[in-house]
């Protein structure tokens, strides 16, 4: 009898002595990130990308993790075996990279918690606010200033270095500029006698001649994306005059009767009009517009849809419309980034710099990846070769110039896939055509937000 | 006479008859993974979806398996898989046995709790594991995929039911003749389990060399990567520019060697009750 | 007095036994599954981003539990999942083993066949099921038109999404039962069909009073695997309709992995898989509890 409940209290303790050992675990690993102040006595040579703060002799393993996929990394593959050939020869470069876009955010968050995090990794905008409030990544202002990078931070999209700040404070180096703008299936177009879009054009411009596009459910007029998509239509909100949050991002917005029309405008285009697709054309189909289901449809800027329509039939490109508050235009982008747990931060850091501001590197990485990187001069670089030149003729003015003019910061607040969440649920009853009316919607939107914010703000 | 066997054949036919019914709706993806895999990246998304790809093209094949070291990864993943796949056998058929058949304090409280484990969902139980793993140096090793799964609730429990199922006269006759339990096990019940050691090492086989998760969160050299790691490194953000004919390709060269065990396994599927034993 | 101490013996030989058969199982579970599970039970008193330290909340995270409405909407639809799936699963399995038992020629041919659904990729399987699906072109609306019935828009709906996905649901997890189903009815020796044909049994008679009773710990075994699965299902809402319209088609396990790794709420996330373990563990009870009434076992006294 007693040897048994000598043995339960043994097995309780054990318990016990368990869970508790594993929470001091987690807080002595976080006590640890906060001591880890940085220094920068120069004790070695330096030299144009290096500080000479590290030991050039220096052996380990230098970890980077990526989204990237195959074809994606080799972009960036010769820039980072030369650097470390040159400045660190005895370090071992371990490349994480093609783990898909979805898992990543899965597996870093993890390596994070586990205390076993890469040295150098990918950051996009919608995340970037999440992991800087919870202190995740390190603070780049410190080795912006003891090593600026050239042309910083005048000659980079301003856009970007905004989204990659927090608080002030820059915590990731934007690499590239992804910006909107229309493609226009020629083949249908020509047949309905009109002039293409303009970035003059209305949105009620744009309607009438979905309109005429549209042929019931074998062709789609005009596709703008769906409203569930939240930073991917904030551009027509704003068109609109309304808008998510207030200034201080206390506030919901959604109660406007501005952002009230842009929605319900969006959600007629679709069910009223019928001009936009039905969800069950564009589920589960990356690319309707390529299929020739649509007239014109709003997507991203990227040489490498050329390739994909090119065979397929006659089309081009055209700027997004403009609203009645005004031009605005979608952009996005990604960064890099320092885990504030890194083992090689100035290393990071000096990869970073070597690969985003020297301009060979800068045009190996445009011309390779096709995009606009980090540093606004390098942009011809991502502009469409040989005879995608000729397809895309206006793509400077389209993706560029109009994104640079009119571009609008989305307001990714630092909790914001979990606001996303709410955003989703509620206006997939719009997107799906549950509920017709934007209004009701938005109302209830504006309630969950108010007290969304309420929360996280207190 | 006649009656029996007309009935045995209406029988036969009505199985037939269902059994093809089911098949059809069953066979219907897998058949359009393999025909994807040698369509072009058009071809497989076009609306309304065609089945049959204009030109075989076994270049997708050759391409993919030339993208990516798929070598490294065929042979990671056959190691990993055959380590755990006998090694589960091994730990399970032990513990399903002394689930089964011998009795020990606490013997039923001890299974429930290994029931109760396999309803812990995984993502609670990722980063606890994770931080376990760093602590016996074990990240970026294949150890580390292995070694956690030599043990399976599911499969213990699979090992318990089974045996379960066997009569006891034979085990009692050996027993009088001074048997010893490993002679049990060994000598009697393990030749009765073939159909589900068969079962057992098949679903084993597939759901290790199959596994995704746990080995993404582990893994971080490539050259240390299994085959379903290698299969998502094709896949980029913007779903257009994804190399979906190589995805298709890769899969199915994986999805082979599966499919040649399952047929291979089949033959242990056979009536294991010794019938002569019985009647003693 | 001599017999008294050797049947004693015998019983300390089993003990013994029985533990060391256990041991390697138990060593790998002690470290590898227990100690994860301790340590998920800690966080649930805690507030954890995974940036700093674990904060202790007491029963914070159990109160926020019950007030929180997401947590009961994706509870009821674990539920309508599960019970839409456990049933027909087991019941199409057994049918089906039951007729693969059979002598009839291309067996090998019909076991692969249903064994496919299993080891095709999610993303071909998830494809290919979305264009059956689809409101317009789809298969299964094109029967239902020729039926005279306007088909639902079925993953578009709120409504319809979720039959969408159990249909889907039992299709893939049939296989995998059949197999189990197939295994134990290859055990049932032949005796004893024999010894009730020559009493004059039909074969409705023979599933009753043979089959079904001595295949009765494998049926177990199905269902209860067959529950935990379906309360634990992840991968198909995911890659199908990413938890929509509107969260009709998201279930806990996709809400604690959003709680873990997309909102950083650790603790919370650990809570709803504290919850979800204790529905688990009382439904498999339940079912144990039961079990001792129609579970028939030839080996244990």
């Amino acid at each position: 009898m007693l040897r048994r409940d000598f043995l339960k209290k043994l097995g309780q303790l054990g318990v016990g002595a368990y869970g508790m050992s594993f929470l001091s675990y987690c807080e002595k690993r976080s006590k640890s990130i906060s001591s880890n102040l940085l220094s920068f006595d120069v004790k070695y040579p330096a030299t144009a990308w290096t500080m000479g703060v590290v030991n050039p002799q220096i052996s380990g393993t230098f970890k980077i993790m990526s989204w990237e996929s195959a074809f994606q990394f080799e972009k960036w593959n010769l820039i980072i075996d030369n650097f470390f050939k040159i400045y660190y020869p005895n370090i071992k470069v371990q490349l994480d990279w093609g783990i898909n876009f979805g898992n990543y955010n899965t597996k870093l968050p993890v390596l994070l918690a586990g205390g076993s995090p890469p040295d150098l990794i990918w950051m996009h905008d919608t995340r970037a606010k999440s992991f800087a409030a919870i202190d995740l990544l390190q603070e780049l202002d410190p080795f912006l200033e003891f090593f600026k990078p050239d042309g910083w931070p005048d000659e980079y999209y301003p856009t970007q270095v905004e989204s990659f700040k927090y608080n002030d404070r820059q915590y990731a180096f934007p690499y590239d500029y992804a910006t909107g703008g229309l493609y226009i299936n020629l083949e249908m177009y020509d047949k309905i006698n009109e002039e293409l879009p303009t970035e003059d054009w209305t949105f009620d411009d744009l309607l009438r001649v979905g309109k005429k596009l549209t042929k019931g459910r074998e062709q789609f007029g005009l596709n703008l994306g769906s409203e569930a998509n939240a930073g991917n239509q904030y551009w027509i909100l704003r068109s609109f005059g309304g808008d998510w949050f207030n200034e201080d991002l206390t506030e919901s917005k959604f109660n406007l009767p501005e952002t009230i029309e842009a929605y319900q405008w969006m959600s007629d285009l679709r069910w009223k009009y019928k001009v936009a697709p039905v969800p069950e054309i564009t589920q589960g189909r990356p690319q309707p517009f390529v299929d020739g289901v649509v007239a014109i449809n709003a997507d991203l800027g990227a040489p490498a849809f050329g390739d994909l329509l090119e065979d397929k039939f006659n089309w081009t490109i055209a700027p997004t419309p403009k609203g009645d508050k005004g031009r605005f235009q979608f952009i996005g982008g990604s960064a890099l980034s320092i885990p504030q747990t890194a083992s090689h931060k100035h290393i990071a850091y000096e990869l970073i710099r070597y690969m985003l501001s020297k301009p060979e590197n800068l045009e190996i990485i445009g011309k390779k990846g096709r995009m606009f990187v980090s540093r606004m001069s390098a942009y011809e670089y991502g502009l469409p070769q040989g005879k995608l030149a000729q397809k895309m003729k206006n793509y400077k003015k389209v993706f560029y110039d109009l994104a640079r003019r009119d571009g609008v910061v989305v307001p990714y607040i630092s909790k914001y896939q979990e606001w996303d969440d709410i955003y989703r649920r509620n206006m997939e009853l719009l997107y799906f055509g549950e509920e017709l009316d934007a209004r009701k919607v938005c109302l209830k939107l504006h309630d969950a937000t108010n007290r969304f914010l309420e929360r996280i703000n207190s | 006479m006649l009656k029996k066997s007309t009935g045995k054949n209406i029988a036969d036919t009505l199985s037939y008859v269902l059994l093809i019914l089911a098949s059809i709706v069953v066979i219907l993806p897998f058949v359009w993974m393999i025909l994807s895999s040698f369509k072009t990246p058009g071809e497989i998304w076009t609306f309304p979806p065609v089945f049959m790809p204009k030109k075989f093209l076994w270049s997708n094949y050759i391409e993919a398996w030339k993208a990516l070291p798929f070598d490294r990864f065929f042979i990671n993943s056959l190691f990993v898989t055959v380590v755990v796949t006998v090694g589960q056998l091994f730990t399970c058929s032990l513990g399903g046995y002394a689930f089964a058949r011998l009795r020990f304090p606490g013997r039923d409280k001890l299974f429930l709790m290994y029931l109760a484990t396999m309803m812990i969902p995984f993502p609670v139980l990722m980063i606890p594991l994770f931080i376990i793993m760093q602590s016996f140096g074990w990240i970026d090793t294949l150890k580390s995929i292995i070694v956690p799964c030599l043990f399976s609730a599911w499969g213990t429990f699979l090992m318990r039911q089974f045996m379960m199922g066997i009569p006891r006269t034979l085990e009692d006759a050996a027993k009088i003749d001074g048997c010893s339990y490993w002679g049990l096990y060994w000598k009697i019940i393990v030749p009765l389990c073939k159909p589900v050691f068969a079962t057992l090492g098949i679903f084993t086989f597939m759901g290790t060399w199959n596994q995704f998760f746990w080995p993404l969160i582990m893994i971080n050299t490539i050259s240390n990567k299994t085959l379903p790691l290698g299969l998502v490194m094709f896949q980029t953000r913007i779903a257009a520019e994804t190399p979906w004919h190589l995805i298709m390709a890769a899969s199915c060269a994986t999805v082979l060697p599966i499919i040649i065990l399952f047929i291979i396994g089949q033959k242990y599927y056979v009536k294991g009750i010794v019938t002569s034993g019985l009647k003693g | 007095m001599k017999l008294k101490h050797f049947r004693l013996k015998n019983v300390q030989r089993e003990k013994v036994a029985g533990y060391a058969f256990l041991s390697p199982n138990l060593i790998g579970f002690a470290i590898f599954s227990f100690l994860p599970i301790i340590a998920s039970l800690f966080l649930t008193f805690t507030r954890w981003n995974l940036a700093s330290n674990p904060q202790f909340v007491g029963l914070q995270n159990f109160t926020n539990l019950l007030k929180d409405e997401l947590f009961w909407n994706y509870l009821w639809n674990t539920f309508y999942y599960a019970i839409g799936t456990i049933p027909l699963t087991v019941i199409l399995a057994f049918f089906l083993a039951y007729l693969l038992n059979r002598k009839i020629r291309g067996v090998v041919f019909f076991r692969t066949l249903y064994f496919l659904p299993s080891v095709t990729l999610l993303v071909a399987v998830a494809i290919v099921w979305s264009w059956l699906y689809n409101a317009d072109f789809g298969l299964f609306n094109f029967f239902l038109d020729k039926l005279g019935i306007t088909g639902p828009r079925w993953l578009q709906s709120k409504i319809w999404a979720m039959p969408a996905i159990i249909i889907m649901g039992i299709w893939k997890g049939v296989g995998y039962s059949m197999l189990i189903f197939l295994a134990g009815l290859q055990n049932i020796p032949e005796q004893y069909y024999e010894a009730a044909e020559i009493d004059g049994a039909d074969w409705w008679h023979k599933i009753i009073h043979i089959t079904i009773p001595l295949i009765s710990p494998t049926t177990f075994f199905v269902l209860v695997t067959t529950t935990i699965g379906a309360i634990q299902g992840f991968d198909q809402f995911y890659i199908m309709t990413r938890g929509g319209p509107s969260g009709s088609t998201t279930t806990l396990v996709y809400y604690i992995f959003q709680n873990a790794f997309e909102w950083f709420k650790m603790g919370y996330a650990a809570t709803v898989a504290m919850m979800l373990f204790v529905i688990v563990l009382a439904l498999t009870l339940l079912q144990w509890r039961l079990s001792n009434k129609w579970v028939f076992d030839m080996g244990i006294d």
